[in-house]
């Protein structure tokens, strides 16, 4: 035995441990996974060429592998055709009827003299390719299109057919607006592109697409408009998309933290938005906008901090309205990042700034609570954050149980049993709601998170101890960089003419230019008098 | 595209630095060293002061212009070869490093006050030097925009406390206009010029700004913005505390935030203002370590000069903790500020005029 041993597991050595791989990572001939990527080619021979797209397609292991073996007519003799394809994904009806029926029944009633008619005149659906590389062939197959193996064509064709059920457009969860459009993003990426696209409609509105994930290929839009984002910019996601090395990816979350600079930051380095009006605003003002398969979530890149305070709603309304509502909104954030901590600082160290009356009527509250404030307050904070969580994952029939549950328990019984005081429930309550008036979902969870840190704090160390975190917070997320932008851009570092602009949203026709941070192509996006049929297009 | 501490800063965000770094002197300490020095004409004393810097300002830029690029730091080490000059930058560093302390222990001991006598010094003191450390490590962009996020509460609050003490101003206060007379009003003004020091931060910070005149305009417009609000308050407080009283505040933003009336809502403000001035020292405690730290990556040819970083931080406590007493903390930060001027007028222009006579080669900003 070594002495490492007695510190540190080995795993059991004899013959009970069969169940352990021999070498963990050797692929298991049995059990190879489909990789799509595989550059192999088709050789020409129709009967290799079905062995190979049989075992490529795992005929023998999926039971969703459809394979219809039949004759089509071609210049006057019979052609052995195979179809393949993934029952679930296609459209049978759309198969049966545009694709079996011309190739079995068309070619016999209609004169077929080459192979090339076989595209050109039977098959009659928008998108049809032909290709003999095996790895094009499955992705083609798992993403909803019939592959055809034709006797003596010497390639496959992929003709799509995509049919899958899914969830059609519809209005948002999280971004509502009231004077807005309503529509959603939904899991289709090409639905999803065409929504954006019905926004821009301009032919300057590019889509790359990539495959990203080695197993799972799932599609990922790349979106920019050319002649106004920054080609340093595209080049910088285009980079880090291509270079991911990854099995799979499902969703635009998980692309957000494969993307992002800093992971252990709280601060969302990236915008989510399932809005098509809002994607395609900021791809208009020169940022670019990522969607992935399945995903109803776009990301907007690069993004700042004032960006992720602002709503879907800030656009569509009058200046003066946003004003007042970003002030509100900035003040809920602080609400629910510091008020507890505030209150936990106030009630151990600095009393004094309260009037007598009201500090005597905290203490008396305080009276019966048998515990310590930061006892109290986190007793409180893990009691809402539970709650919440539960309301989360709670089916919706038992949703109504849990509310009243929940605000018996927090908001009288509590009290009644004197474990909190009044005050305090106010307190956390007004945090809770402050997290909820964020607009930013990540940017609540980071303000749920750090408020424990900031009672924690103001525990210990009341206001000096508050500042202390704020600073370092402060100084955390400004050194935080979205695509190398500054988070807290225009404002520090101080960019031209950004400050006035964040601290004070302009009324529509004064917004000229676009922000110089993101370095857009073309800075100015209105006319010098946006307001034509005004004299001097100003007031 | 990455972001990086590494990256250019333009004018606007350098004098934020600058006037960060300068103001946390200003508001704390200066009106009451000024009060002592000239009596009821401190805000005169301050505003010449000010004035008096722009000329010294100029001619170091104006010697300096090659070597905006280079840094302080560096320019020592080649103007004056690497046994002195390294020696020169670790003086400097070292003088940062006792002032930074000095600072240190005021606010500490402000602090003791507000939060709880029962608090040693230790204690209170892991509240200011772990940011400035965390600050100082996450680099020069971090920190100037850290600067740049304070600013407009720092502003707000002298802003606030301006005006919730027109009540208490009183004209007579101001009398006579000449305090205690001209003569210590033009030494205190013209031949004490503790801002020097901050100049040397400045040089040292300079292969940060874009270019030269972006070098310049910053120097001017932090000279310009400390001295137009440490003017507005050193006019506050001889306007609201009757001079000889006034000399017997030492901390004269916290004296100055006790005399205000809030009404029966808060009813005490000196604590809402914690927020503030410990922003700001901090902020000026990690910018004198960042300096710290390249005047002494240049003296040892280091690479980085992170790893300087801890130890600065560890000599801002040791510093700190040397004066018996708040009291005697205050006496040497006076004598520091009325005499350490010379020596560094002396060292700044002696290390420009050997650049110059040596013809080192400098390196553009941008």
């Amino acid at each position: 035995m070594k002495i490492r041993d007695i510190f540190l597991y080995s795993p059991p050595v004899g013959e009970d441990e069969d169940f352990l791989l021999d070498e963990p990572g050797r692929p298991d001939p049995d059990y190879e996974p489909q990789m799509n990527e595989g550059g192999e080619e088709l050789s020409g021979n129709y009967k290799k060429d079905k062995a190979v797209l049989d075992k490529a397609l795992g005929k023998d292991l999926n039971g969703d592998l459809k394979i219809r073996e039949f004759t089509l007519r071609l210049s006057g003799r019979n052609v052995r055709c195979c179809a393949y394809f993934f029952d679930g994904l296609v459209d049978k009806a759309g198969v049966n009827d545009f694709i079996l029926r011309p190739l079995m029944l068309g070619s016999r009633s209609t004169e077929i003299s080459s192979y090339s008619d076989i595209m050109n005149v039977l098959l009659v659906q928008s998108e049809v390719k032909e290709t003999n590389t095996l790895g094009t062939l499955t992705f083609d197959a798992n993403f909803g299109s019939v592959i055809l193996l034709v006797e003596g064509l010497g390639k496959a064709i992929a003709v799509d057919a995509k049919g899958w059920k899914h969830r059609g457009v519809e209005s948002p969860e999280v971004e509502k607006v009231i004077r807005g459009p309503n529509d959603a993003f939904s899991e289709q990426i090409r639905e999803s592109t065409a929504l954006i696209r019905h926004l821009v409609r301009n032919k300057s509105l590019i889509s790359r697409e990539f495959s990203v994930g080695a197993i799972s290929q799932t599609p990922v839009a790349l979106m920019y408009v050319q002649n106004v984002a920054g080609a340093q910019l595209v080049r910088e996601v285009e980079r880090r998309i291509t270079s991911l090395n990854i099995d799979y990816l499902f969703s635009s979350a998980e692309l957000e933290q494969y993307l992002e600079e800093s992971s252990l930051i709280t601060l969302p380095q990236f915008m989510a938005t399932e809005r098509p009006d809002r994607a395609a605003r900021a791809l208009l003002l020169g940022r670019v906008v990522v969607l992935v398969d399945g995903s109803p979530f776009a990301i907007v890149m690069p993004t700042t901090v004032f960006e992720l305070n602002e709503s879907a709603e800030d656009h569509y309304l009058r200046a003066p309205y946003v004003n007042m509502i970003r002030v509100i909104r900035t003040m809920a954030f602080v609400c629910s990042l510091l008020l507890p901590g505030i209150y936990v600082a106030v009630v151990n160290f600095h009393g004094e700034i309260l009037p007598t009356d009201m500090l005597i009527s905290i203490v008396a509250a305080r009276d019966k609570v048998p515990f310590p404030t930061i006892v109290e307050i986190i007793i409180m904070e893990l009691s809402l954050e539970i709650i919440r969580e539960a309301g989360a994952r709670v089916p919706t029939p038992s949703g109504t149980t849990l509310s009243i549950v929940g605000a018996l328990i927090l908001g009288q019984a509590a009290v009644s049993a004197g474990i909190v005081s009044p005050i305090l429930i106010i307190i956390v309550s007004i945090a809770a709601i402050g997290s909820f008036a964020t607009p930013n979902y990540y940017l609540g969870i980071s303000a749920r998170m750090l408020r424990f840190v900031y009672i924690f704090l103001g525990a210990v160390g009341g206001f000096l101890g508050i500042t202390a975190g704020a600073f370092v917070n402060g100084v955390l997320w400004a050194g935080t960089y979205s695509l190398g932008v500054p988070m807290f851009v225009p404002v520090a570092p101080i960019t031209h003419g950004g400050v006035p602009k964040t601290l004070v949203y302009p009324r529509i026709w004064k917004q000229d230019f676009r922000d110089d941070y993101v370095n857009p192509r073309r800075r100015r996006k209105q006319g010098i008098f946006s307001r034509g049929w005004k004299r001097d297009g100003r007031e | 595209m990455t972001g990086g501490s590494d990256r250019k800063i333009g004018a606007a965000s350098l004098s934020i630095l600058f006037f960060n770094l300068t103001l946390a002197k200003y508001l704390l300490v200066l009106p009451y060293f000024m009060v002592g020095a000239t009596g009821s004409a401190a805000w005169i004393a301050i505003l010449l002061k000010g004035l008096a810097s722009v000329p010294l300002f100029l001619a170091a830029a104006a010697l300096y212009r090659p070597y905006v690029g280079l840094g302080l730091g560096e320019l020592t080490r080649r103007a004056l070869g690497r046994p002195v000059g390294g020696a020169l930058d670790v003086l400097v560093a070292g003088v940062m490093a006792v002032r930074g302390g000095m600072l240190f222990r005021i606010l500490t001991e402000a602090m003791q006050t507000l939060e709880t006598e029962n608090a040693t010094m230790e204690y209170v003191a892991l509240f200011v030097l772990i940011p400035v450390l965390i600050c100082a490590l996450r680099g020069f962009g971090a920190n100037v925009n850290a600067s740049i996020l304070i600013l407009p509460f720092t502003v707000l609050s002298v802003a606030m406390i301006s005006l919730a003490l027109i009540p208490h101003y009183s004209l007579s206060n101001l009398m006579p206009l000449l305090g205690l007379g001209a003569g210590p009003i033009i030494i205190h003004s013209f031949f004490r010029l503790s801002g020097t020091f901050e100049v040397l931060y400045l040089l040292t910070l300079s292969p940060k700004a874009k270019d030269y005149k972006t070098f310049k305009r910053a120097g001017l417009i932090g000279i310009g913005a400390v001295t137009a609000v440490s003017f507005v308050f050193a006019l506050v407080y001889c306007l609201a505390v009757p001079y000889p009283a006034s000399r017997n505040f030492f901390f004269p933003l916290y004296q100055l935030t006790r005399m205000i009336k809030a009404g029966s809502f808060l009813q005490r403000m000196e604590p809402t203002v914690i927020f503030v001035w410990t922003g700001v020292i901090i902020c000026g405690l990690s910018t004198s370590v960042i300096a710290g730290s390249c005047l002494l990556r240049a003296a040892s040819g280091a690479e980085d000069g992170r790893g300087f970083m801890p130890m600065l931080v560890l000599i801002l406590f040791l510093v700190g903790t040397l004066p018996a007493s708040e009291l005697d903390t205050y006496d040497v930060y006076r004598v520091l500020l009325n005499w350490s001027h010379y020596f560094y007028i002396i060292f700044l222009f002696a290390v420009l005029i050997a650049a110059r006579l040596r013809k080192t080669e400098g390196r553009p900003a941008a």
